[in-house]
């Protein structure tokens, strides 16, 4: 038992010896423990001699579209780092994107209707009761409308006119189409802001 | 001129600085120069463990993937950014021949004629160029590589490729500095035997024991 803990100190002796890996003193040692025992030193010449076939081994390179989709990686990677990563580290940054979003939020409450009526919350006879039973005058343009009107339908086939104030009229949509003064049609995509606002679209004259 | 500048002031840089100015200044040249300089050996040891360029190229951009992506998480810049790297190529390799060894004959490591690249299925080798690339490498001193088990083969190709020390090929294969040692005399037996075969000499090797 002694003896093989001998020869395995003995082993690793020898292979760090042939990888110059002792300290000196180890060095002097191995060298003549190899002058009084030849096996030993035909093991060690035999040991290096192999390594120095092994070093002839080739180096291979991998293919140039593989280093080049690796190069791309990095620099995706890094370009969503440094919007994600130092962006946020940014406290100017932070605190411009707070002010755009606030004003943002502040532009939308402005932009909504005061009053927004829907055709779900007003009644006919509220309606009809504050407001004479005629249709508009007349609109300049759609741009107008745009501006100072709002129209929608209610129930019962009735068209509303309202200018944001409280002020509305109204008329039967069978009359306003039987008379050509005010041929309308119904603009389906509802505004995000008002989504069950139902529009018309006013057309001809 | 001033790109020739960059590139000459690049390949004076170490690899410390390099990974800083990568990190810090999202410097791709550098990273580009991290990679020129060591690709080769990486490369070389996932394929020198596998033994096919199919599975040495996806494993190597493997390898790269998890350094571009675990860069700022597990790498202490203290340490050296190879040392790092070669162990995320190890583990991957290692992970790969896992895998392979579920599906290949487990008793074909007894067999005296056993060859690594016949335990690859069927599938890596349909390919031309693979059978080619077997052919080539059977000439080549990557034919006696192949044949020592994969611990031997790994010790031999860490320190061949890296010059790692034994302490580092322990810490990285997490065994003994020992056994590390242990595996590459015996790897160099191994092999010095498979030259005497190949040569038709009767090994000369001396047994002490």
């Amino acid at each position: 038992m002694e003896k093989k803990q001998n020869m395995s100190n003995v082993d690793e002796l020898c292979i760090k010896y042939v990888f110059d890996e002792l300290d000196p003193s180890e060095i002097t040692l191995v060298e003549q423990a190899m002058i009084h025992d030849q096996n030993l030193l035909i093991e060690v010449e035999s040991l290096k001699s192999t390594w120095k076939k092994l070093r002839k081994l080739p180096e291979l390179t991998p293919p140039p579209n593989i280093s080049e989709a690796i190069i791309d990686q990095a620099k995706d990677y890094s370009s969503q780092q440094q919007f994600f990563g130092s962006s946020w580290n940014n406290p100017g940054l932070l605190a411009t994107a707070a002010i755009v979003l606030f004003s943002l939020l502040i532009s939308t409450a402005y932009l909504l209707p005061s009053d927004v009526i829907t055709s779900e919350s007003v009644g006919d006879q509220t309606l009809t009761s504050s407001a004479g039973a005629q249709a508009p005058a007349s609109f300049q343009s759609q741009d107008a409308y745009h501006e100072l009107f709002r129209v929608w339908n209610g129930h019962s086939n009735m068209v509303y006119v309202g200018d944001g104030e409280n002020n509305v009229q109204s008329a039967p949509l069978d009359s306003l189409r039987l008379e050509g003064v005010l041929p309308v049609t119904t603009e389906t995509p509802q505004t995000i802001l008002s989504p069950v606002f139902r529009d018309f679209q006013l057309t001809g004259n | 001129m001033m790109s020739q500048k960059t590139h000459k002031t690049l390949h004076q840089v170490d690899d410390h600085e390099l990974v800083l100015r990568y990190r810090r200044n999202n410097d791709q040249e550098a990273f580009r120069q991290l990679l020129d300089r060591h690709q080769s050996k990486i490369y070389s040891y996932i394929y020198s463990m596998v033994g096919n360029s199919e599975t040495a190229n996806d494993i190597f951009q493997e390898t790269f993937t998890k350094v571009i992506t675990k860069m700022d998480e597990t790498y202490n810049e203290q340490g050296k950014w190879i040392a790092w790297v070669m162990r995320i190529a190890h583990n991957a390799t290692i992970d790969y021949l896992r895998k392979k060894k579920r599906f290949v004959d487990v008793n074909a490591q007894d067999d005296p004629d056993y060859d690594f690249y016949d335990r690859l299925t069927d599938e890596t080798l349909d390919d031309a160029q693979e059978v080619i690339e077997k052919d080539e490498a059977k000439d080549s001193l990557m034919k006696h590589i192949s044949k020592l088990p994969k611990e031997q083969r790994e010790v031999v190709m860490l320190r061949h490729y890296y010059e790692m020390s034994f302490k580092e090929i322990a810490e990285l294969t997490n065994v003994s500095i020992n056994t590390a040692l242990g595996r590459m005399r015996y790897a160099l037996i191994n092999l010095r035997k498979m030259f005497d075969k190949e040569h038709g000499k009767e090994t000369k090797y001396v047994e002490r024991r």
